[in-house]
């Protein structure tokens, strides 16, 4: 069974009117990153999800998770 | 925001992909003729002189005469794994070249120094082909 992890940082940066720009000045990275990350192209690391987490306000488990599809 | 440091760090990403790129070809393209070329005991310091600069491009990704800020998001997260990602792949690459080169040199003995060349051009050119190619395709699909 092939695992990934998913997430909703688009939906929750949406819920906040930030563009990728804003959120990846907001953790200190580029927009490219942010951009891997939404798309799921790229797993981020527990320090930039804690980043993400804390730039959008919500708990780390609550914007990523596993997905077992 | 236009020229916030996440603007300019998109810019000057997209540039050094560019760069990589091209400058991967170019250095292609440059040793393709030059094979012939080589004749020991002469030092090659054209040929160690781009090499130099293609590795120092490839590890150290540029920015230096950037802010700390903007070097930073220049050689971010997923640079820093598109960088290690490239380098695999042009191991992998030199790898694979070694052994065609060692079966090679069974049937037709090959110069040390050629041997050698083809490698490292081989190998860096595989790498620094492979982080332009994923650099630009995260900057792209956005």
């Amino acid at each position: 069974m092939a695992e990934r992890l998913a997430n909703r940082l688009k939906e929750r940066r949406g819920e906040l009117g930030l563009t990728q720009s804003q959120l990846a000045e907001r953790c200190a990275v580029s927009r490219k990153t942010v951009n891997t990350v939404e798309n799921g192209v790229f797993v981020p690391s527990t320090l930039l999800a804690l980043k993400l987490s804390a730039a959008l306000d919500r708990r780390v488990e609550e914007l990523f998770w596993i997905d077992h599809s | 925001m236009m020229n916030s440091i996440v603007d300019q760090a998109d810019r000057l990403a997209a540039k050094r992909a560019r760069t990589a790129t091209a400058l991967a070809i170019v250095f292609l393209g440059s040793q393709g003729g030059s094979f012939n070329a080589v004749k020991p005991p002469h030092l090659d310091w054209p040929f160690l002189l781009w090499v130099a600069l293609l590795l120092v491009i490839l590890m150290f990704g540029g920015g230096w005469f950037q802010g700390e800020a903007l070097r930073a998001a220049l050689n971010d997260e997923t640079t820093r794994a598109h960088r290690r990602c490239a380098m695999a792949g042009g191991f992998v690459v030199a790898l694979i070249c070694g052994l065609f080169i060692t079966v090679l040199n069974s049937f037709a003995p090959l110069e040390t120094g050629l041997a050698v060349r083809v490698l490292i051009t081989a190998s860096v050119s595989a790498a620094l082909l492979q982080f332009g190619k994923l650099e630009r395709r995260a900057l792209g699909d956005g």
